[in-house]
């Protein structure tokens, strides 16, 4: 899964033009990201050609069901597929659930035209990548068994979800761009390293390490 | 008038009190919640409102207790030393002590429970067995005479034990009481005339006491209720006395805010002074059509004011064709109008000078609030809110305006 290689996607999404959208998002990236597969169960990511996709971009509610499809997402981690949960639903509760499963990221629909296509890319490349809602959940999560956040970090995440634009973080918090990518990046590895083991969440540690964005004592 | 709609005007009202406390100024971070006891205490528990209703109750109260110490008179005073002295003339004398000693019993359960509840006809069916048992304990002769100390003291335990449910209770229970009394007589073959006629005085000097005892205690009850209507009816009086000031109060202080802003534009734009073709007007209109909807949106009861009065805001901007955003994250204490008022006025001036797009924001913690808005909007004007800090930033074609609330401690 080198980011020289053409990078490949399946596409679960029980509404089509969704399904549409995302196939042009994908095909007019540079380079393009190649969509095997389609539809609106979760069988596509199982079967080839979808089976064999670098990256799944998952909706959470297929068919009429209103309860989160959890379960799917949990069997796709286990088996060590990238998952991004692409979804109508903004709250923090379910963003941060699906980030304790072991979703590489949490997008919603609103955000896919900015996001999508390099989420994919971060994805297929064990790179984090926290787009603002899910940025939202972590800067303001309050349950008890969440990783420790330096308030600066805190305040880099609530402000990235606020103004969507990680210049204008820097202007308002007097860091450099690169710095609020790195505090970023640092808080979405130390939520990988918590909670629930899975394929995905190692890698994306391993990578960070490798890549020397954090320090095996800072975990 | 139903439950609910008191339920949510006293609310309001609550609310209301806490708005004036928070007014005072000592804190504009002061968060609603419970009332000022003192100033609602005052209200409920004046003497005025427990007032005749209660003095009634007090003397039913002591009613009661004489009926006891009368009760407990006869049983010692009178009954054991007749008991005793016609010991050797009983049909049996365990009868009459066991008689006795339940009467007693019952006597001291009324003592201790001024409400008989569940126990009011198991200990009506003792009183009247034991009656019954004494009154057979009596040799026929002296059926009607002090030896039959039951006839005189049961009508006491008639008023204990039935002293709510009306006069005619009562009456029925003296009633079957002189009819067993009766009865008895004419079984065991004394029902002559003398005997008769001694019932009959016996009966009118004990039970004309008793009569009276229970027509007080009748009376006593009604005025009690009655005056808990009128107290409670003047207690509602007050409340909506105390309701409608707020609303009125709450009515002026709108017109007050509204004053300051929108009625100089009006002035203007009907004195000629403002163009409505000019760009600047058009957006002070706008502004003061989005605190209008907020204004009409603070009065409503709803969960989570501050994100109602925002989507007030975000509608006019809507309806000017703006494409609104609203992400929410994180819990938020309650806030005061006053605050909340704050937060969303520099909000409410960026979304209605924003040319296509906005996004709206608001993160909450446990001691702080902020209402962010980002637009493709020209540098907002600063606005001062008071208690809140307000910050803007520019980037390329995008304004950043954020409105922040901590909590003071």
């Amino acid at each position: 899964m080198a980011s020289a290689e053409l990078i490949t996607a399946v596409v679960v999404d029980d509404h089509p033009a969704i399904v549409a959208g995302v196939q042009a998002w994908c095909s007019l990236a540079d380079p393009p990201i190649e969509v095997l597969a389609t539809g609106p169960t979760v069988a596509e990511a199982w079967t080839e050609p979808g089976a064999s996709a670098d990256v799944v971009v998952l909706d959470l509610h297929l068919g009429n069901t209103t309860q989160p499809g959890y379960g799917d997402l949990t069997r796709l981690v286990d088996a060590g597929r990238q998952v991004i949960v692409y979804t109508m639903r903004d709250d923090a509760e379910t963003a941060l659930t699906c980030v304790d499963i072991g979703a590489f990221a949490y997008l919603t629909k609103a955000e896919g035209q900015t996001h999508l296509v390099a989420a994919i890319r971060a994805a297929a490349n064990n790179l984090p990548y926290t787009p603002p809602a899910l940025a939202g959940a972590i800067g303001t999560d309050t349950r008890g068994n969440r990783p420790r956040l330096a308030p600066r970090e805190q305040d880099v995440l609530v402000e990235w979800f606020t103004c969507e634009s990680k210049e204008m973080v820097a202007q308002k918090l007097g860091l450099s761009a690169r710095t609020v990518n790195t505090y970023i990046d640092r808080v979405r590895i130390k939520y990988a390293n918590v909670g629930r083991a899975a394929p995905t969440k190692a890698a994306l540690v391993a990578r960070a390490i490798q890549d020397g964005l954090v320090a095996l004592e800072d975990l | 008038m139903s439950r609910g709609s008191w339920g949510g005007r006293l609310a309001r009202v609550r609310r209301a009190w806490v708005w004036r406390d928070g007014g005072a100024g000592a804190a504009v971070g002061r968060i609603g919640g419970q009332p000022n006891p003192a100033t609602l205490s005052a209200e409920t528990d004046t003497p005025a409102a427990r007032g005749p209703g209660w003095t009634a109750a007090t003397y039913l109260r002591g009613l009661r207790l004489a009926t006891v110490l009368i009760t407990f008179a006869g049983l010692l005073g009178l009954a054991l030393p007749v008991i005793i002295a016609h010991a050797e003339v009983y049909r049996s004398l365990t009868m009459e002590l066991v008689a006795f000693g339940v009467l007693f019993a019952v006597a001291v359960f009324c003592a201790v429970r001024a409400d008989p509840g569940r126990w009011r006809w198991p200990l009506l069916v003792l009183v009247f067995g034991s009656a019954l048992l004494a009154l057979t304990g009596v040799p026929p002769e002296l059926v009607v005479s002090r030896a039959e100390w039951s006839f005189m003291l049961l009508g006491w335990f008639g008023i204990l034990l039935l002293l709510d449910k009306g006069i005619g209770a009562l009456l029925i229970f003296l009633g079957v009481h002189a009819a067993v009394n009766l009865g008895q007589l004419v079984l065991v073959g004394q029902a002559n005339r003398a005997a008769l006629v001694g019932l009959l005085i016996a009966g009118v000097t004990v039970f004309g006491y008793q009569v009276a005892v229970g027509f007080a205690a009748v009376m006593l009850h009604r005025i009690a209720a009655k005056a808990a209507v009128a107290a409670r009816a003047e207690q509602q009086r007050r409340t909506a006395t105390a309701i409608a000031a707020e609303l009125q109060r709450d009515h002026q202080e709108r017109y007050a805010a509204l004053s300051r802003t929108a009625l100089p534009l009006l002035v203007d734009l009907a004195s000629g002074r403002a163009d409505p073709g000019d760009e600047l007007v058009r957006r002070r209109a706008a502004v003061e059509a989005a605190r209008m909807r907020r204004l009409f949106a603070e009065g409503d009861e709803v969960a989570d004011p501050l994100l109602h009065e925002l989507a007030a805001c975000i509608d006019t901007a809507q309806r000017q064709g703006v494409s609104v955003q609203l992400a929410v994250r994180g819990q938020r204490p309650p806030l005061d109008l006053a605050v909340r008022r704050a937060l969303t006025e520099p909000a409410l001036a960026t979304l209605v000078a924003a040319a296509s797009t906005a996004r709206v924001t608001v993160v909450g913690s446990a001691n702080a609030v902020t209402v962010s808005v980002v637009a493709d909007a020209p540098e907002p004007p600063v606005v001062r809110a008071d208690g809140v800090e307000v910050t803007n930033l520019v980037n390329a074609d995008r304004v950043w305006v954020e409105a922040k609330w901590r909590a003071q401690n």
